[in-house]
């Protein structure tokens, strides 16, 4: 359960964070100050010697994080963020897609409904006759092909 | 994470350090990165930010505590405690050390063979 209570706490541990490591860079420029430093350059004298802020906080924070699924939500957020940038892409996938799942779909739909236009008890046919009853789908597919006027070379 | 410790000596050996200084007495992050400078004759060029994500790594695997309170400067600070984790932790990794060194004083030796 470790991970879970990592998980809530986690807002408050980087808050803990940023607030310990200003306290250090006050507590450092108090420190320059009172050696007859200015304000001014002893906050910077700090900085420089503290290194990077933000690297800092952000490689103490990667270590409460949860690497795998993490990456794959930023991953997942790269790919939308892309997708947003190139409009023109994204239409053209999201059509390819629409359509081939369109196309399908009614396709599927149509050999199934007629395949059943037909529907025999198949299960109490003897397998001669379930050669019988593939013919007759074929003819019944001709026919309503026939029916809707539509020319194929079966 | 993994160039923050590549900085350091070794892996490892930033929290080791921190460890040893912990086990002498608590203290917050920056009386740490003093103790530890001035501890090492100013020879360890730490820099004073690699010494948080460290204490974070021990944070999460227990080896330390951490705990708000005010200090004698009336000062709102964060102490690090080493934990009894934390003490075995250390004691085992000073002892792995002390053989890596050992090995290696040995092969740098002059007259080794």
């Amino acid at each position: 359960m470790m991970w879970l209570k990592q998980l809530f706490s986690r807002r408050r541990l980087y808050n803990d964070l940023s607030e310990e490591i200003n306290e250090h860079l006050e507590e450092k420029i108090e420190e320059l100050v009172a050696t007859g430093m200015s304000r001014k350059e002893a906050a910077a004298a700090a900085r420089r010697e503290f290194g990077n802020v933000t690297l800092t906080e952000e490689d103490s924070r990667t270590v409460w994080r949860w690497p795998s699924i993490e990456n794959f939500l930023m991953d997942l957020r790269y790919g939308l963020r892309m997708l947003r940038k190139n409009p023109g892409f994204t239409a053209v996938a999201v059509l390819t897609l629409a359509l081939g799942i369109a196309v399908n779909a009614t396709m599927f739909s149509l050999v199934s409904s007629l395949l059943r236009e037909g529907s025999y008890p198949t299960r109490t046919l003897s397998p001669r006759q379930i050669t019988s009853l593939g013919a007759m789908q074929t003819m019944y597919l001709r026919m309503w092909l026939l029916r809707m006027n539509i020319a194929l070379p079966i | 994470m993994k160039k923050a410790e590549q900085r350091d000596l070794f892996p490892g050996a930033l929290e080791m350090m921190i460890l040893q200084t912990l086990k002498r007495q608590p203290l917050h992050g920056y009386a740490l990165v003093q103790r530890i400078k001035r501890t090492s004759n100013d020879l360890l060029q730490i820099e004073e930010g690699s010494l948080y994500p460290a204490l974070q790594r021990l944070l999460k695997e227990e080896l330390v505590k951490a705990e708000w309170s005010i200090s004698s400067t009336n000062r709102r600070v964060r102490t690090y405690k080493l934990t009894a984790k934390g003490a075995k932790h250390l004691e085992h990794e000073v002892s792995r050390f002390e053989k890596m060194l050992e090995g290696i004083t040995r092969v740098l030796a002059p007259g080794a063979s």
